[in-house]
């Protein structure tokens, strides 16, 4: 598999943040953008068509749940990882039947983030098997 | 006076009045006979008269028709002889009054039969002369007629023959009317005159032959030959008439004489008086028959009964009422003397034995009012009295009873007598009734019996004393009994029993201490927790002074006196106190007894060590709670600047001191003009990469920290749903097995997992996730000490089991580490408590534990250790699931 045909999306209004998990799968040799919004994130996916979204919940402006339902219309075979700072969140039962999005939360800090890029991966690797 | 005596003077006087009713009776009787005979004359009178009347009516009749018609029939005279003599005596005299008038009668009537031939003669001798005069006119007539038609003057003649013919009409009709009326009127006189002279100047002029003239003349001496007849005819009858009228006086004289009307008058009115004194005698009569037939004896009877009354009956009478007052019991009577006689008598000697029984009854009645007042004091005790009182014989028959006994065995007192014991009470009851009555006699000494008794069917208990009872020679005669009631006492004794039992085995069952005291501190009550606590027995504690037994309360004794004094309870909770080398905690509490005068204290000792530990960690844990509370709001807060110093703290040490060799590394250092080999060595050199470890391991704890404390938040938005517990323990046993941080310090495989599963274990309402951070807790705990403590064969003994009882499910975990000792024990489960070194544990994660099975879950968690005997997790969910 070679990583740098992937592209990841990050998502996150916390800049440092989203810089850290940019930097992360940069040096992993991905392809990372980074939106600092929802709305600014759904810009981006008319453009690109990345294969993975690290996604935010609590954000100024549109939320991480809203954007995912609405970047799956746009992009339906694209994999969501959610990583949120709030413990209690849980995703909703619509996300939760989308193959697409991730059933593991990633709680912040997210202190082993080689588990995150290998959540990531497997989910994209079985969209695409499915696909075939 | 003797009453026959009065009785004969009664019969004569009504005899004397029966007498003189008969005589009355005869004295109509021929009244009335002579009445009889008057009438019968009177009668046989009448009927004479009646015949002689008829016969004078008929006399009478005949006579007055032969007056009346003027004709004498034949044989009439024959009647006017009286049938028999004449009541009247004058009868004859009728007789020829009435013959005189008949030959009267009759020779008028031959004289009236002479001139009728007379005028007879008369008429003819008229109608001769008018024929042959007419005859002569009427020729006289035709021939002036005649000598007219052969032209003769013959005008006087012809005028003056019809004059002549009238006048001679006129003539022959008063002729003939005075024939017929017997009475030549001076009209029919003065007729004749006229036509005399008229004819005598005239009639020369027609008769010729002087004819006419003669016959004229002789027409006219016939009428005065008939003026002289009538006359005399007349002067001839008035002579008749005058005797007839006084004959036909001389015989209403005679008839008036033979009235007979006064005779039967007389008749009558002497049957009149006949009937009439009759009548009044009859009235008469029947007066004095009604007066003596019926009031007569009505008044006899009335005077009869009135007198039978006043002589006999009324006398008896009032001896009779004299005597029933003496029955009735009055003796105050008399009965009244009114007469001499006999019944007088009778009531003089019963009045004087009236007084006579009256002053003996006096005194009977003075000594029967001393015995009733006597009988009647002691029938007022002896009913009065609420025992039941009897007395029998010595056969043990009843000889009297009081009310009350009466009426429990439902009859009268006196209904008791003869009786006994076996005709109102079950055969057992009797015979043991008669047993003690028997044992009495023999040894004639009273007794003292709780026994049975039966009221109105129901069983009771009571108290008899018997007695023997002797008669005037001293004699034992009979058994006297005095027995109440006293079921409800009995009953009260056994209830006071049964309730100090009760109470008693209450105060034994208290898992408190209970200590009684009285004002002086002596011990009056202790129970088995005290023997149990204090090691002293209540039979050696009751009686002591409180600071003899329980050298450690005497303190309380001032606490003691006061809470009896004021009347309050004295609490004193939480008190310290050193047995057997530990502190054991107690609330002292002292209730003053202040019921029914008896004064004293009951000083309650509860040992609450457990309780103050769990106070203390739960006070803890209302603090995590709240700290929870702020965690939650504050977390995403926290999390997320974490988030950017621990994530680039990872990415720095990736490109610092982990794998160097990553592209964007090597250009940039390419560009730098320094190789990697450098910049790893002078990373190495610095301490580069232990720095950035330093921060990653701290912000790792913070993250940790955050979330433990996050777990205190009571409230879960996570679904409760039903788990099997077995499932929860197999998953988290595997997830230990491969849980990075575990691996990290110890390896998990070796340590070998023993299940003992129950086999009836429902599934469980709860929050997986949760329980499984407990268990994964618990699990680790245990592993980080068996392999700090170095235990050989490490191993975990996992048991779950269902509690039927209690409804819940139950779930150990065991291990064979170095245990706990007890200090470490109590406190296991308190937050910030932990055994490891600092830096190594949060000192959260029991507490978390704790905190999640018993306030999230409702449930239990406990731990049994003991130093060197590993550690027992117990933790208990309910099976209905959290109430919150």
């Amino acid at each position: 598999l070679n990583r740098k045909e992937k592209t990841v999306l990050i998502v996150d209004d916390e800049a440092s943040v989203g810089q850290s998990f940019f930097d992360y799968f940069e040096d992993r040799l991905w392809r990372p953008l980074q939106a600092e919004s929802g709305e600014q994130a759904l810009e981006i996916l008319n453009k690109e068509s990345p294969h993975g979204v690290i996604v935010d919940i609590r954000m100024g402006g549109m939320d991480g749940n809203t954007f995912i339902r609405e970047a799956v219309l746009k992009k339906p075979k694209t994999a969501f990882v959610i990583c949120t700072g709030s413990p209690e969140y849980d995703i909703p039962a619509d996300l939760l039947k989308l193959p697409g999005v991730s059933k593991h939360i990633f709680k912040k800090p997210v202190t082993h983030m080689a588990r995150l890029e290998e959540s990531l991966l497997r989910l994209i690797t079985d969209l695409e098997v499915e696909e075939i | 006076m003797t009453i026959k005596t009065k009785i004969l003077l009664m019969g004569a006087a009504a005899f004397a009045l029966f007498a003189v009713l008969a005589l009355m009776s005869v004295r109509t009787h021929r009244q009335i006979l002579s009445n009889l005979e008057v009438r019968d004359e009177v009668n046989s009178k009448l009927a004479a008269i009646e015949e002689f009347a008829k016969w004078k009516n008929e006399l009478i009749r005949l006579i007055a028709d032969i007056a009346a018609s003027g004709h004498v029939p034949a044989f009439a005279k024959e009647q006017f002889n009286p049938p028999f003599e004449s009541p009247t005596g004058e009868s004859d005299r009728l007789v020829t009054s009435g013959k005189r008038l008949v030959d009267l009668i009759e020779e008028k009537e031959r004289a009236s039969v002479e001139v009728e031939k007379a005028f007879d003669g008369f008429r003819m001798r008229v109608n001769g002369l008018y024929f042959r005069l007419d005859e002569k006119i009427s020729t006289v007539l035709a021939t002036a007629q005649m000598d007219q038609v052969q032209g003769r003057d013959a005008s006087e003649k012809s005028a003056l023959a019809p004059y002549v013919l009238k006048s001679l009409n006129q003539l022959t009709l008063v002729a003939m009317n005075s024939l017929i009326s017997r009475d030549f009127t001076k009209a029919g006189k003065g007729v004749v005159e006229k036509n005399e002279r008229f004819l005598r100047s005239q009639l020369h002029m027609i008769d010729e032959d002087g004819v006419i003239a003669a016959l004229f003349n002789e027409l006219f001496g016939l009428i005065n030959v008939i003026d002289k007849s009538i006359i005399k005819a007349r002067q001839k009858f008035s002579g008749f008439e005058g005797k007839i009228a006084v004959a036909k006086n001389d015989f209403e004289k005679a008839v008036a004489l033979n009235e007979i009307d006064a005779i039967v008058a007389d008749a009558k009115s002497e049957l009149d008086r006949a009937n009439e004194t009759l009548e009044k005698s009859s009235h008469h009569t029947m007066i004095i028959v009604v007066i003596l037939l019926f009031i007569v004896p009505v008044v006899g009877i009335a005077v009869g009964i009135l007198g039978l009354n006043s002589i006999i009956v009324a006398p008896i009478r009032h001896l009779v009422d004299a005597m029933q007052n003496v029955e009735a019991g009055s003796f105050d009577v008399e009965a009244p003397v009114k007469s001499n006689d006999e019944i007088g008598k009778l009531a003089r000697a019963f009045n004087a034995m009236a007084s006579e029984i009256k002053a003996k009854v006096m005194e009977l009645s003075r000594i029967n009012r001393t015995l009733k007042e006597s009988e009647f004091k002691y029938r007022t005790l002896v009913d009065n009295l609420p025992q039941r009182i009897f007395l029998k014989d010595r056969d043990f028959k009843y000889v009297s009873c009081n009310r009350n006994f009466a009426e429990d065995l439902g009859i009268r007192e006196a209904e008791i007598v003869g009786k006994t014991d076996f005709d109102f009470f079950s055969e057992a009851l009797a015979e043991k009734y008669r047993n003690d009555d028997a044992r009495i006699l023999r040894a004639t000494a009273s007794e003292e019996i709780e026994e049975s008794f039966i009221k109105e069917g129901i069983e009771i208990v009571v108290q008899t004393v018997k007695t023997p009872v002797r008669d005037e020679v001293g004699e034992v005669a009979g058994v006297l009994g005095i027995f109440w009631d006293i079921t409800d006492r009995k009953r009260a004794e056994e209830d006071l029993r049964k309730a100090q039992n009760y109470i008693s085995n209450i105060f034994d069952s208290m898992p408190s201490i209970l200590i009684g005291v009285d004002l002086n501190g002596t011990i009056t009550q202790w129970n088995s927790k005290a023997e149990d606590m204090t090691g002293v027995s209540a039979e050696d504690a009751i009686g002591q002074l409180l600071k003899k037994a329980f050298p450690e309360m005497s303190s309380e004794l001032k606490r003691v006196s006061e809470a009896i004094q004021t009347r309050e309870v004295k609490f004193d909770p939480k008190k310290p106190r050193r047995a057997k080398g530990q502190i054991l905690y107690e609330d002292v509490t002292i209730y003053p007894l202040i019921a029914n005068g008896v004064e004293g204290a009951v000083i309650r000792i509860d040992d609450v060590t457990e309780k103050v530990r769990m106070e203390e960690m739960m006070v803890q844990s209302e603090k995590m709670l709240s700290v929870g509370g702020l965690a939650a709001g504050m977390a995403h807060e926290i999390n997320n600047p974490l988030a950017g110093m621990v994530q680039t703290a990872e990415v720095m040490a990736n490109r610092l001191s982990g794998n160097l060799q990553i592209p964007a590394n090597r250009s940039a250092a390419e560009a730098a003009g320094i190789s990697l080999a450098a910049i790893e060595h002078f990373m190495e050199a610095r301490g580069i990469p232990r720095m950035i470890d330093t921060i990653k391991t701290s912000g790792k704890r913070v993250g940790a920290i955050v979330d433990n404390m996050l777990s205190f938040a009571r409230k879960s938005e996570a679904t409760v749903s039903s788990h099997t517990l077995d499932e929860l323990l197999d998953k988290t046993l595997e997830l230990a097995a491969t849980d990075y941080d575990l691996k990290k310090q110890y390896d998990f495989k070796r340590i070998e997992i023993h299940r003992d599963y129950g086999d009836d274990l429902p599934a469980v309402p709860c929050e997986g996730t949760k329980i499984q951070q407990v268990l994964l807790n618990i699990l680790s705990n245990g592993a980080q000490a068996m392999q700090a403590a170095g235990t050989k064969n490490p191993r975990f003994m996992v048991r779950t089991r269902f509690e039927k009882g209690r409804q819940m499910a139950l779930m150990e975990i065991e291990d064979n580490g170095p245990g706990m000792d007890g200090t470490t024990r109590k406190r296991v489960f308190e937050p910030f408590f932990t055994t490891k070194p600092v830096g190594v544990g949060t000192g959260l994660g029991l507490s978390v534990s704790y905190f999640i099975i018993t306030e999230q879950h409702d449930g239990e968690m406990a731990v049994d250790s003991r130093p060197g005997a590993g550690a027992k997790f117990i933790i208990r969910l309910p099976l209905k699931g959290a109430s919150a």
